[in-house]
C-alpha cells in the first residue's frame, strides 16, 4: 500500500479549486526570486553599454507618487512614464551628462541633469510642484497625458482637478463625472449607472486600488460610493482596453487613490447638502503613510427632492489605506465598506439594503534592475437584500457575491525600451441569490476564473504598438473558440506631423457575470449577479476603434473617433417567454457603432471642453432587431470654466442628449381569453379592451437637456484651505422627463431647479 | 472680471436652451391592425373566424366588409361570409356574434392552411396547420375503467383511479368525462348529464372544491404517438353519480352511458392560450405578461383544434 504524507502546509490540503492557484504562483515567485533573467527578455550584460535611469516621481506638497508623468531625456527622443507607484526606468543610458526632464498635468516641468559613466543604475527622483501653488497656467495636452493616452485609442485620464469644477448634484461624484466624457451616458439624472458606447450598465469593471466594486452606487444610484477626495486618478477605457483587464465587454474604471500625506498630518472636512464626511491622512515614519476617510447621509430630505416617490434613505462608507515603503518597494493594504438603507414609508413597498465591502493587500516591487512586480490579494463583497414587510405582497429576496482575486503581474524592461507586461489572475467569485418575482428560487454557485496575459509595449519605427493577449483560461481548457479563449488586443499609434496622432484599436472581450436585472427598468434596485446560465454562450465583443487627435491651435486640442463594437454573443431578456420553462434570457447579438468628437481649449482665463457623440446601437434576438433603453443617438457635453481671480472659478456646464427609445401606445385591441378552449373550441366569448403596444423602442422620447452652473471658491487661512462651492442644477429648470405611466398618464421628471453649497476645509 | 466676458452670450444662451424641447408623444397611430380570432376544427364542417381592427378609444370595431378567404391544401380558395350567430358558449350563456363563416368548409387533419382577411385598411394574413389527427386518438375499451385499474407502478393508490390512454400528435389536449343520464321529471325522461371532476379537495372554510379537467401539456410526446394515460379518480365518478341523484332527489335515474371527450389543440393556439390563462412563472424575474399571436403584424391567433368524442355504457 502506498502513501502520501502531506505536510500541513501544502498545497495540497487546499480544496481542488485553490491548488492549482496557488501552485502557479509559488511557481511565479519561485521563478522570479531565482531566475528572473530566464523568464523575461533582456540584453546580455555584455551588450549593455550604458547604464540604467530610474526612480519615482513624487508630489512636492505631500509626496504622493505621481501616475503617467513623462520623463524625457532631453534632446534624445527618450523617455519613460511612471506607473501607479510613480516608479519609471529609462535603460541602457550611454556615459554621458544628460538634462532630464519630468513633466505631468497640473504640475511644473522640473529638469535634472544627471551623468553616467559606468553601467550601474543611477537613481533619480522627481518631486514636481503643483501649478496651482506656482502659477496660474493651464494646460491642455502635455506630453505626460499624451504618452497615457497614447497607450490606448479610448483611454481618458480623470484627476482630482477635473473633478472640482464640474457643478455636482450636492457632491462632487467621480461616477457621475465620468458621464461627462463622449461615449459614456447615463439614461437619467438620479442614476451614476452609465452605458458606454452602446454597452450594457453591467459591461464596466470599475476597480478601485484594483479591488472590484460591484455595486458602486448610493441612494438608488444618485451618486457613487467613490470619495472623489481620495481620488489619485482615474483611468477610463470607453473601448479597446489592453491585456491585463477582462471579464467585461465594454469599459474599465481603474482609480487609483492616494496613499496619504508622507510630510504632515492632513486631512479635509466636507459638508454639503446630502452628506458629511472627513477624510484624514499622514507619515508614520519613514516613506509610511496611512489615509482613512468617513462619510454619511446628513439631510435625507435633500434626497427626497431630487427623486420621484421619494423614500427615507441613509448611507456611509469608510475606507481606509495603509502603505508602508521599502527600499525596493511598496507594501499597502486597503479596505473599503459602504452601506445604504432606503425604508419607503408605503406598506406595500420593500425596504431595500446594501452593502458592500472590498480589502486588499499588495507588493510593488522592483524585483531586479529590470523587473517589476505588482502582486496583490483581494475580497471583494456586495449583498442586496430586499425586506417585504408583513403583508406586502412583495417577496424578500437576497444577492450576495464574494470574490477572492490572486493577481500578479511583472513588468520586464528591455535596452531596446521595449516593455512587457505578464501576469495572471486567479478569481473565485461565489453567488447566492435568493430571487424570483413571486417565489424565491435559491442559486448557490461557486466558480473559478483563470486568465494569463501578455502584453508588450513599444515602437517599430514611427508606429508605436501596445499588443497583448488576454487569455480566459477557464473557456480555453473548456473547448472554447480559440479567438475568444485568447483574446487578442492591440493599439497602434504614429504620429502623422505636427502634435497629430493616429490610433487604431483592436480586441476581444468576454463576460459570464451579468445582472438579473430588467433593462427595461428604470431604476434598477435589485441589480442581483449571476453566472450565466450553462445553456448559454459566454458573451463576447469585439471592439474596432480608429482615432485621430492633436492640438488645432495651439491650446485647441482635438480628438476624433469612430468605432465599431460588435456583440456575436450577447445575453439578452427573452422576449418571447411564455411558459416557465422557457429561458428569462437567451443568447441574441448586437452591434453598435459611433463617432466621438472631443475639443479641448485652455488658457489663464478660460477652460473650454466640449463633446459630441454619435452613437447607435441595435439588439437582435430571434430574428427581431430593437434599439435597447440606453441607445441615444446624438449627445452633446460642453464644460466652460472661467478663472475669474485666483482662487475663484465659475462654471457653466450644459448637456443635451437625443431622446433615449421607448414603445408607444398603439390604442387598444379586442383580445379573446379564449379560456374555456377545451370545452368549447370556438372563438367566442367576451372580448376584453387591451391595450396595444407599438414595435419595440420604436420612439424616442423628448431630447433630454440641462444646464448647470457653479462657483468654487478656494482662501488660504492660517494652515487651513477653504473651498465654498456654490452650485445651481437644472437652471432653467427643464422637465426632462424621467418616467410616464401609460395606464395613468402620470409623468414623472428628473431634477428640477436645485441650488445646493458645499464647503470643505483642507488642512 | 474681463470685460470681454460679457453676460449676453450667456444670457442669450440661457433663452435659446429652451428651444431644444420636443413635443413627448407617448401614443402612436392606431387602429390600423387586424386582429383575427380563427380555430379550425377538423370535427366539423363549418368554421368560423372573428375579425376586427385595433382602435383609439373603446368601444372596439368589429369589421364588416371585410374579404376572408383561407388557402386549402389543394391551393384552392374557400371565402368566409359575413354573418351574425347565436352561440352558446361554455357557460350555458347564449351571445350574438358577427362572425366570417365558411360552410361547408371540413378541414383534413395533418395539412395546411393559410388565412387571409383584407379590408380597406390593409391587408393582412396568419398561417396555421391541423396538427391534431382524429384518426389517431383511440380510447381504451370502456371495460378498463370500471376495473378501477391502477397505472403502473401506482398500484394500490387510494382512493383507485380509472385509467384509459389516448395517442396525441400535439401534446396539448384537455378530456372531460360527462355521464348521461335520463331523469323521470313530470312524468317524462329528459336527458341530462353530469360532468366528472378530476380531484375535490375542502378549503378552509370546510367546503368541498371540485377540481375539473383543464388543458394539460405532455409536450413530451409531440410528434409521437405515444399513449397518454388518463386519470379518473373512481371516487369523483361515484360522487357524480350521487350528486345527480340528489340533484334529482325525488325521480328516478337510467343511466346512459359515459362520454369521453378529448380536445386536441395545436402548439399555436396552446401558446396562445397559455399566454392568455395560463399562471405566471414564479420563479421568473418577469412580471409583465407577454402578448403572442401568430397574426403578422397583427393580434390574435389562428389555430386549429380536433375533437373526438367516445362513448361507453354504463349500467345502473
Amino acid at each position: 500500500m502506498v502513501t502520501t504524507e502531506v505536510h500541513p502546509l501544502s498545497p495540497a490540503m487546499l480544496p481542488d479549486r485553490f491548488r492549482l492557484p496557488v501552485y502557479c504562483i509559488l511557481l511565479l515567485l519561485l521563478c522570479l526570486g531565482e531566475h528572473p533573467a530566464r523568464a523575461y527578455p533582456q540584453v546580455p550584460d555584455h551588450e549593455q553599454e550604458g547604464a540604467d535611469i530610474r526612480g519615482v516621481v513624487t508630489d512636492s506638497t505631500n509626496g504622493e507618487r505621481i501616475l503617467g508623468v513623462n520623463v524625457m531625456i532631453k534632446g534624445t527622443g527618450r523617455g519613460a512614464m511612471t506607473n501607479t507607484q510613480g516608479f519609471y526606468i529609462i535603460p541602457n543610458i550611454s556615459p554621458g551628462t544628460y538634462e532630464i526632464v519630468a513633466g505631468a498635468v497640473g504640475y511644473v516641468r522640473l529638469a535634472r541633469k544627471v551623468t553616467i559613466s559606468g553601467q550601474s543604475p543611477v537613481s533619480l527622483d522627481f518631486k514636481l510642484t503643483t501649478r496651482v501653488v506656482e502659477a496660474n497656467e493651464v494646460v491642455v495636452q502635455s506630453e505626460g497625458t499624451t504618452s497615457l493616452t497614447a497607450r490606448s485609442a479610448s483611454i481618458h485620464i480623470v484627476t482630482p482637478r477635473d473633478l472640482q469644477r464640474l457643478p455636482a448634484v450636492g457632491q462632487q461624484d467621480l461616477l457621475r463625472s465620468l458621464q461627462m466624457l463622449p461615449g459614456i451616458t447615463s439614461t437619467s439624472d438620479v442614476s451614476a449607472k452609465f452605458y458606454v458606447r452602446g454597452g450594457a450598465g453591467d459591461q464596466n469593471l470599475i476597480l478601485l486600488d484594483g479591488m472590484k466594486i460591484y455595486n458602486p452606487f448610493h441612494a438608488f444610484g444618485l451618486f457613487s460610493v467613490l470619495d472623489p477626495d481620495i481620488v489619485r486618478s482615474a483611468e477610463v477605457y470607453t473601448g479597446a482596453f489592453p491585456a491585463g483587464y477582462g471579464g467585461r465587454l465594454s469599459s474599465v474604471v481603474n482609480v487609483t487613490t492616494k496613499d496619504g500625506n508622507l510630510s504632515k498630518v492632513s486631512g479635509v472636512a466636507n459638508v454639503n447638502f446630502l452628506s458629511g464626511k472627513l477624510e484624514l491622512d499622514g507619515p508614520i515614519a519613514g516613506d509610511n503613510s496611512w489615509l482613512v476617510s468617513g462619510r454619511s447621509s446628513l439631510f435625507g430630505s435633500s434626497i427626497n427632492r431630487l427623486i420621484p416617490n421619494p423614500a427615507p434613505t441613509t448611507f456611509s462608507d469608510l475606507f481606509f489605506k495603509g502603505t508602508i515603503g521599502t527600499s525596493t518597494g511598496r507594501i499597502g493594504f486597503r479596505g473599503y465598506s459602504s452601506s445604504d438603507d432606503v425604508e419607503p414609508a408605503a406598506s406595500d413597498q420593500p425596504n431595500h439594503s446594501w452593502r458592500n465591502s472590498a480589502y486588499s493587500g499588495v507588493l510593488s516591487a522592483l524585483m531586479t534592475d529590470r523587473l517589476y512586480m505588482d502582486a496583490s490579494v483581494s475580497y471583494s463583497s456586495s449583498k442586496i437584500t430586499r425586506i417585504a414587510k408583513p403583508g406586502s405582497p412583495v417577496v424578500p429576496a437576497s444577492s450576495s457575491l464574494q470574490e477572492m482575486d490572486l493577481k500578479a503581474e511583472v513588468t520586464a524592461f528591455t535596452d531596446d525600451q521595449t516593455t512587457y507586461f505578464t501576469g495572471f489572475s486567479f478569481e473565485f467569485p461565489q453567488i447566492e441569490d435568493n430571487i424570483g418575482a413571486i417565489t424565491p428560487i435559491h442559486i448557490k454557485e461557486s466558480e473559478v476564473e483563470w486568465y494569463a496575459w501578455f502584453r508588450a509595449e513599444g515602437e517599430w519605427g514611427p508606429v508605436r504598438y501596445d499588443l497583448g493577449v488576454h487569455s480566459d483560461i477557464m473557456l480555453l481548457s473548456s473547448g472554447g473558440p480559440l479567438l475568444q479563449g485568447l483574446q487578442p488586443r492591440l493599439t497602434l499609434s504614429f504620429a502623422v506631423g505636427g502634435t497629430w496622432i493616429a490610433k487604431a484599436s483592436y480586441g476581444v472581450f468576454t463576460q459570464k457575470l451579468i445582472t438579473v436585472s430588467n433593462e427595461d427598468d428604470l431604476i434598477s434596485l435589485f441589480d442581483a449577479w449571476l453566472y450565466l446560465p450553462e445553456a448559454l454562450r459566454p458573451e463576447v465583443a469585439r471592439h474596432y476603434v480608429l482615432g485621430i487627435e492633436g492640438n488645432i491651435l495651439g491650446p485647441l486640442a482635438t480628438s476624433l473617433q469612430v468605432y465599431a463594437k460588435s456583440y456575436p454573443s450577447l445575453t439578452v431578456y427573452n422576449q418571447a417567454k411564455i411558459f416557465p420553462e422557457d429561458p428569462d434570457y437567451i443568447n441574441g447579438t448586437a452591434l453598435a457603432y459611433g463617432a466621438e468628437l472631443l475639443l479641448r481649449y485652455g488658457s489663464p482665463l478660460l477652460d473650454l471642453y466640449g463633446s459630441y457623440a454619435l452613437s447607435k446601437v441595435t439588439l437582435t434576438q430571434e430574428g427581431f432587431s430593437y434599439a435597447p433603453r440606453y441607445d441615444r443617438r446624438h449627445t452633446i457635453k460642453a464644460v466652460a470654466t472661467i478663472h475669474l481671480f485666483e482662487g475663484l472659478d465659475a462654471t457653466l456646464q450644459w448637456e443635451y442628449g437625443s431622446g433615449y427609445p421607448f414603445t408607444q401606445s398603439a390604442g387598444f385591441y379586442d383580445r379573446l381569453l379564449l379560456s374555456s378552449i377545451g370545452v368549447d373550441p370556438f372563438p367566442g366569448g367576451t372580448p376584453v379592451s387591451t391595450r396595444s403596444l407599438g414595435d419595440k423602442n420604436a420612439a424616442r422620447l423628448p431630447a433630454y437637456h440641462r444646464l448647470d452652473a457653479g462657483i468654487t471658491y478656494s482662501l488660504l487661512v492660517g494652515p487651513f484651505k477653504g473651498n465654498l462651492g456654490l452650485s445651481v442644477i437644472n437652471i432653467y429648470d427643464q422637465k426632462n422627463i424621467l418616467y410616464f405611466d401609460r395606464l395613468t398618464g402620470r409623468t414623472d421628471y428628473m431634477i428640477p431647479f436645485f441650488p445646493t453649497a458645499s464647503l470643505s476645509v483642507e488642512f | 472680471m474681463n470685460r470681454h466676458l460679457a453676460p449676453w452670450p450667456v444670457l442669450g444662451l440661457l433663452l435659446a436652451l429652451p428651444a431644444c424641447n420636443q413635443p413627448f408623444e407617448p401614443d402612436g397611430p392606431s387602429g390600423d391592425k387586424l386582429v383575427v380570432y380563427g380555430i379550425l376544427n377538423s370535427s366539423i364542417d363549418t368554421q368560423y373566424v372573428r375579425l376586427s381592427t385595433t382602435y383609439g378609444t373603446p368601444p372596439g370595431s368589429e369589421i364588416r366588409d371585410a374579404v376572408v378567404t383561407m388557402l386549402t391544401p389543394d391551393r384552392g380558395y374557400v371565402a368566409f361570409r359575413d354573418t351574425t350567430i347565436l352561440h352558446i358558449n361554455a357557460q350555458g350563456n347564449l351571445e350574438q356574434l358577427n362572425v366570417y363563416v365558411a360552410y361547408p368548409c371540413p378541414v383534413s387533419p395533418g395539412s395546411a392552411y393559410t388565412l387571409q382577411a383584407s379590408t380597406s385598411l390593409n391587408r393582412q394574413s396568419a398561417e396555421a396547420a391541423i396538427h391534431a389527427s382524429a384518426s389517431t386518438i383511440a380510447l381504451a375499451p370502456p371495460a378498463l375503467f370500471l376495473r378501477n385499474q391502477s397505472p403502473p407502478g401506482r398500484e394500490g393508490l387510494k382512493p383507485p383511479v380509472l385509467l384509459t390512454s389516448f395517442q396525441s400528435l400535439t401534446g396539448y389536449c384537455e378530456i372531460h368525462l360527462y355521464l348521461e343520464f335520463y331523469a323521470l321529471v313530470d312524468g317524462g325522461w329528459e336527458l341530462h348529464s353530469t360532468e366528472v371532476a378530476r380531484d375535490a379537495f375542502v378549503d378552509g372554510t370546510g367546503n368541498e372544491v371540485l377540481v375539473y379537467p383543464g388543458l394539460v401539456l405532455v409536450r413530451s410526446l409531440a410528434g409521437s404517438s405515444v399513449a397518454v394515460p388518463v386519470l379518473f379518480d373512481t371516487l369523483q365518478y361515484s360522487n357524480a353519480m350521487a350528486k345527480a341523484a340528489e340533484k334529482f332527489s325525488a325521480a328516478p335515474l337510467a343511466w346512459l352511458q359515459g362520454e369521453f371527450v378529448v380536445t386536441q389543440i395545436d402548439s399555436v393556439l396552446y401558446s396562445y392560450y397559455y399566454a392568455n390563462n395560463g399562471p405566471a412563472d414564479l420563479s421568473s424575474i418577469r412580471l409583465d405578461r407577454p402578448v403572442y399571436t401568430n397574426v403578422a403584424n397583427g393580434f390574435g391567433v389562428f389555430g386549429s383544434c380536433a375533437r373526438v368524442v367516445r362513448q361507453f355504457r354504463i349500467g345502473n
